[in-house]
């Protein structure tokens, strides 16, 4: 799969900022939405620099790492009786 | 005993409790007393535990314990909840939050025989600040009151810096340790990640957040990082690591230490003022002649590793705040809005691009360690700028130096390199390897023992 170069990302004109600004449930005042275009404008100017250009098979690096499995109980071996030792057989 | 001066690290201050010259009690009061008279122009304090704290510390008299924290008074930034004490985060929103629990850091410190003098101010939620909008002003230099103490960890470096606490915890997602370290002169350690759990810390963005100490010295962080260190399950991150002894290796000599110095960093990236430049020349030649070899290192550009750390932090950030911004936003203050909000239209590709990169780089920089034990550079291209100066859009239009280490995964400490004409402190940054927080430690630790910057405290 060839690799994806870091592009700009899609500007966001001010409809467009107002509906997604309601969609994430949020009601801005006037000034509070100007400060978030302007800090939008920046953000958006650092995700355009971020390269997307690692290969797709890379993306398996993103996963979550979990512990390793605890280890099967093992059956409790039975006690063993200790055979008998034989005794040495005596003629007389 | 003798009457306990403002000024002790933790180290003499342990000795001469073990010695039985000076009395937890006495230095706790003296402490609270210096609380009292300074803290109206430092800010440095939201809560002071003065009752706790010195229930505490005749506690610590009593005990048996031979610790090196017994009797120790520390603070600790806002965000660590504790049981029975106010935990604000500076912020409107938790302006009556009484935790039932202590952080786990907290509760070790505690266990070890701090004395808890209080809580500490910081920026609003370890984001947020400085803001003038809040219930709480935001903290002084207190080598300069006019100006700022870096953050968020602010309270933490201004209460060390002017000898209100001897030891504190901040936490760091892009700097909010090692930036106070710098602007408030004393030494701040962001371990490597999952050394020290972060259990009752309230996040920014769990998946750069990291707790750690401040103190007056290197060595007095290796003291707290030997009580702090070790793992807990109850932070998904916490990794079980070998316990080391930090404050004893940090004696073992750095002669032959190969420090790879990322002086493109300060000089092209983030260019820095002339005089960080000549403190930078400097702190080489201090190590020169303690006998590490010194070469140039190169990591991919600062703005790189910023541009991953800020999308990363205004996304989990505004996750993590959906539901207050969406019913309380009047009450955050406007640099919180400023920081945060823009996280509600980052789309998950973008994010997900963030952490994919962020993963090269991490890769990027562990490999650099096969040439070096340590890297080297400057937390702050500049000194404490004055506080009122400040932008709310700081780290959006100037990057942090600090964020490489948190991208990268890396521990990293800061020390004092010396001071500018004006008397200012200017900072130093050496980064390890991962799981080498003994190694930074240790430069540190050596450095400041020949560099002579710790006899030099704010006039207050």
């Amino acid at each position: 799969m060839a690799a994806m170069p870091a592009k700009p990302v899609p500007s966001v004109g001010p409809a467009e900022m107002q509906a997604m600004v309601a969609r994430a449930g949020l009601t801005l005042n006037p000034g509070q939405m100007a400060d978030l275009v302007l800090a939008w404008r920046q953000l958006a100017g650092l995700i355009a620099t971020i390269p997307r250009d690692r290969p797709l098979a890379d993306d398996q690096a993103y996963v979550f790492r979990l512990p390793p499995p605890a280890p099967e109980p093992q059956p409790t071996p039975r006690p063993t009786r200790k055979p008998a030792r034989k005794r040495a057989r005596t003629t007389r | 005993m003798t009457a306990p001066a403002p000024f002790l690290t933790i180290a003499e201050a342990s000795r001469l409790i073990a010695a039985k010259k000076l009395s937890p009690l006495e230095l706790t009061r003296a402490l609270l007393e210096r609380i009292s008279t300074l803290d109206p122009q430092l800010n440095a304090f939201i809560t002071v535990t003065e009752r706790p704290a010195l229930a505490a510390a005749r506690r610590a008299q009593a005990s048996t314990d031979k610790g090196p924290l017994r009797g120790i008074p520390v603070g600790y930034k806002d965000i660590y909840q504790t049981a029975g004490v106010l935990t604000t985060a500076h912020s409107r929103l938790l302006a009556d939050n009484v935790p039932t629990e202590d952080a786990e850091a907290v509760r070790r410190l505690g266990a070890a025989g701090a004395v808890m003098l209080g809580k500490l101010a910081t920026h609003e939620f370890a984001i947020g600040g400085p803001a003038f909008d809040l219930p709480w002003p935001p903290a002084r230099n207190p080598w300069d009151t006019r100006r700022f103490t870096g953050g968020s960890s602010s309270g933490s470096g201004a209460a060390v810096a002017a000898g209100l606490v001897l030891g504190a915890l901040g936490s760091d997602t892009g700097g909010s340790i090692r930036l106070p370290a710098a602007y408030c002169g004393i030494a701040g350690l962001k371990p490597t990640p999952g050394l020290v759990s972060r259990r009752g810390v309230i996040p920014l963005a769990p998946s750069l957040d990291t707790a750690g100490p401040m103190a007056w010295t290197a060595q007095d962080c290796a003291i707290l990082l030997d009580a702090l260190a070790g793992h807990d399950p109850a932070d998904p991150a916490s990794v079980p690591s070998p316990r080391t002894g930090y404050a004893r290796a940090i004696a073992a000599p750095v002669k032959g230490l190969r420090v790879g110095l990322l002086r493109r960093f300060y000089e092209h990236d983030v260019p820095a003022t002339p005089e960080v430049l000549r403190m930078m020349n400097h702190s080489v030649s201090v190590l020169h002649d303690l006998g590490c070899r010194i070469e140039e290192a190169n990591l991919p550009p600062v703005q790189e590793f910023n541009a991953v750390g800020r999308v990363i932090i205004s996304a989990e950030a505004f996750a993590l705040h959906e539901p207050m911004l969406t019913t309380r936003l009047a009450d955050y203050s406007r640099v919180f809005r400023m920081r945060v909000l823009g996280g509600a239209l980052i789309r998950a590709a973008d994010y997900i691009a963030a952490q994919r990169r962020r993963t090269d780089l991490i890769a990027t920089a562990a490999k650099l360690f096969e040439r070096f034990d340590v890297l080297l550079s400057v937390p702050a291209a500049d000194a404490a700028p004055v506080v009122s100066e400040q932008r709310p859009d700081d780290g959006f239009a100037r990057p942090f130096l600090t964020t490489v280490a948190n991208v990268a995964a890396l521990p990293s400490l800061v020390v004092c390199g010396g001071f500018t004409a004006a008397g200012l402190p200017l900072g130093i940054e050496i980064i390890g390897p991962a799981w080498g927080d003994q190694t930074v430690l240790r430069v540190g630790h050596h450095f400041e023992m020949a560099a002579g910057t710790r006899d030099r405290r704010p006039e207050l």
